[in-house]
């Protein structure tokens, strides 16, 4: 445990305001401060001792890296370098532009959703996902938590910590990241992230928007719930909500398919299937 | 597209070729470099005068490196194989960058000599994990990166085919190279008469899901599979590799060694249209002599008079077969059900053949290997896909 005064170093490295505490306890803090008067996000890496600190450490860099790296309006946005704490270190932080509105987390109490508004959700996380895909980078780790609606209605990707970019796969080793829940899979023990698992974790969070409930939920079985995403197809969608479109009923049973040859292959193939904003 | 005449070893092999498309019986050749070389030599003409000639013939001329037949065991026949000079300094084999690099090279050279596809070469593959896996996945991903329009190929024995979720989503990798077209073999062991071998139902209904995944996007080819090949059609294949000779119809191992003991001729052998079978032609003598216009509608045509009419008459029939079920366009139900229907069809004859026919002249394994197990993989694959309707 860092045992100097972590928020003031935090802050001191940085070079922001005073931090006010916004997500605590875990490995990951995050704190709401302003930098030259802006509002913006601190977020901290607690690196443990022992032989995952490296590995947590190159994570946490990694994010860094990728956030700085891609440019899109629905990826949450870095505004600064990643910055160790301590000799050891014993945290790693950067500040990110704060983002108004909700996680999706916290708004799985509003689903189901209008169609409409899903069809905004496959719009905008698929845009944040094609700029990571075009980078050969996988999010790995889509989830409610993952991805936030703004105040102005725009969803926007956050948290690719679990990324792997495909041509530096060793970084990751055989670890796979993932949500129970949001899983997809090529999570299961063995298997290789594609941009066609982010395209199935973005299917996981239309269906669950649609119909309230996920299409493949985990139920404290470990090993029953990678069988089931191993052999398993998630249901059709309109199976559970009748009066989704069939247009985007076929989107995301698509997106769902269990084989990732099946589904959209990437999420740049998946906005090409969409309808226009205007038209949807 | 539909048939596709594999390479063969026989002097007459191009002429016979040629006279195939322009009869409108084959619609292309796969050249092998085994089996032609590249440059010309008494009874064999270079590579690329039997792609111009393919080509002036109305067909479409594929090269195909082979290289999964190359690195398999004891595949020592490469008098023709070594004039192609596929290979570079770090030598032979798939297991390093520098070797990819190197073979990939120099097969597409070869193949933009001749003015034919650019098809990657690949491994055969035991399993879609593990080190050979990745070997194969790199090179596919190479070739891309050399030409992003290339066709790409995959080579797998039955165990590799068998290998469920593991299996797909390997295929799940591949497909994301977008490659335009596939070409898909199944790898024998070894091939010890002139019948297909479906038994193992669980690998073949993988293949055929594989087709089903690819053919979305792509065209595939399935090599060396002649009547073997129909049901992945079915399932969305636009082409089959086939042929007159054992080394053609199936990837056999021992095309490619040089104790091969000499060329396998069927010439005995007629091709029943109706069944979806080649027969014996003393059990196809034994057939005509229950009534000529019986035999006639069960082979498809008038009985072949030798060996040259017996080449036509087979790929006459088989892409027929083929047609009919490619004739339901991309909805793989219409063409599932037309399969469908010709087997059941096919199994009621064989089953009043045997009755009629002593057991000596055609036995019960006749109707397994040719229908029976071509079928049993159709509705396993159908099934699990919703499709057997």
């Amino acid at each position: 445990m860092y045992d100097g005064d972590l928020q003031a170093d935090v802050q001191a490295a940085l070079g922001t305001s005073e931090l006010i505490p916004l997500i605590t306890g875990g490995q990951k803090l995050v704190f709401t401060t302003e930098l030259e008067g802006i509002p913006v996000v601190a977020k901290v890496i607690l690196v443990p001792e022992g032989p995952h600190a490296d590995e947590v450490l190159e994570r946490a860099r990694r994010e860094v890296e990728l956030l700085s790296t891609v440019e899109s309006e629905f990826v949450v946005r870095v505004l600064s370098e990643a910055v160790e704490i301590g000799d050891r270190p014993e945290a790693v932080c950067w500040v990110e532009e704060f983002l108004d509105g909700d996680d999706l987390r916290n708004l799985v109490g509003t689903f189901p959703w209008e169609p409409s508004e899903v069809w905004s959700l496959l719009r905008d996380v698929g845009a944040g996902l094609a700029a990571c895909h075009e980078l050969d980078v996988v999010h790995r780790d889509l989830s409610p938590g993952n991805v936030r609606r703004r105040a102005d209605g725009r969803f926007v990707v956050m948290d690719p910590g679990f990324a792997r970019h495909l041509t530096k796969a060793a970084l990751t080793g055989v670890y796979q990241p993932g949500t129970p829940g949001y899983m997809t899979p090529e999570h299961v023990p063995g298997g290789r992230p594609t941009p066609a698992s982010d395209v199935f974790g973005l299917g996981i969070l239309a269906f669950q928007a649609l119909t309230g409930a996920g299409p493949m939920p985990y139920r404290g079985d470990e090993a029953e719930y990678y069988r089931q995403l191993r052999n398993g197809q998630a249901p059709p969608v309109a199976s559970v909500r009748a009066d989704v479109p069939a247009d985007l009923a076929s989107v995301v049973d698509r997106c769902l398919q269990r084989q990732p040859a099946r589904r959209y292959l990437d999420a740049q193939e998946l906005l090409e299937s969409l309808p226009s904003a205007s038209d949807s | 597209m539909s048939v596709l005449i594999q390479d063969g070893r026989r002097g007459g092999h191009l002429r016979w070729v040629t006279q195939a498309l322009a009869a409108g019986l084959a619609d292309g050749v796969i050249i092998s470099p085994f089996h032609t070389p590249r440059v010309s030599i008494p009874r064999h003409q270079a590579g690329a005068t039997v792609s111009a000639a393919v080509i002036a013939a109305g067909g479409e001329a594929v090269f195909d490196a082979s290289t999964h037949a190359r690195l398999l065991p004891g595949s020592d026949d490469v008098l023709h194989y070594d004039t192609w000079q596929l290979w570079g300094p770090s030598g032979i084999g798939l297991d390093s960058d520098a070797k990819r690099l190197e073979h990939l090279e120099r097969v597409f050279a070869r193949q933009r000599e001749m003015s034919v596809p650019t098809l990657a070469p690949t491994l055969t593959l035991e399993s879609p994990l593990g080190q050979a896996a990745d070997d194969a996945f790199r090179t596919a991903e190479l070739a891309r990166g050399l030409d992003p329009a290339c066709w790409q190929t995959l080579a797998g024995r039955r165990s590799f085919w068998r290998a469920g979720s593991d299996l797909d989503a390997y295929i799940g990798q591949l497909a994301s190279l977008r490659a335009p077209c596939w070409a898909l073999t199944v790898v024998n062991d070894i091939v010890v008469d002139n019948v297909p071998d479906l038994a193992d139902t669980e690998a073949f209904s993988g293949l055929l899901r594989t087709v089903h995944s690819l053919s979305q996007r792509a065209r595939v080819i399935i090599c060396h599979a002649d009547y073997a090949g129909v049901p992945a059609v079915a399932a969305g294949a636009s082409d089959i590799g086939a042929g007159w000779d054992r080394g053609m119809r199936f990837f056999d191992p021992r095309s490619f060694q040089l104790t091969t003991p000499g060329i396998q001729i069927p010439a005995s052998y007629v091709t029943q249209g109706r069944l979806g079978a080649v027969l014996r032609r003393d059990t196809g003598d034994a057939i005509a002599r229950l009534g000529d216009a019986f035999a006639t509608t069960l082979r498809g045509g008038p009985m072949p008079a030798d060996d040259t009419a017996e080449r036509s008459h087979h790929l006459r029939q088989l892409r027929d077969l083929v047609n009919a079920v490619s004739g339901h366009g991309v909805a793989r139900p219409g063409r599932i059900g037309e399969l469908r229907n010709f087997y059941e069809r096919s199994m009621a004859d064989f089953d009043s053949l045997l009755t009629r026919l002593p057991r000596t002249t055609l036995q019960e394994s006749s109707r397994m290997r040719w229908v029976e197990q071509p079928y049993r993989a159709l509705k396993a694959y159908a099934e699990a896909e919703g499709l057997w309707l």
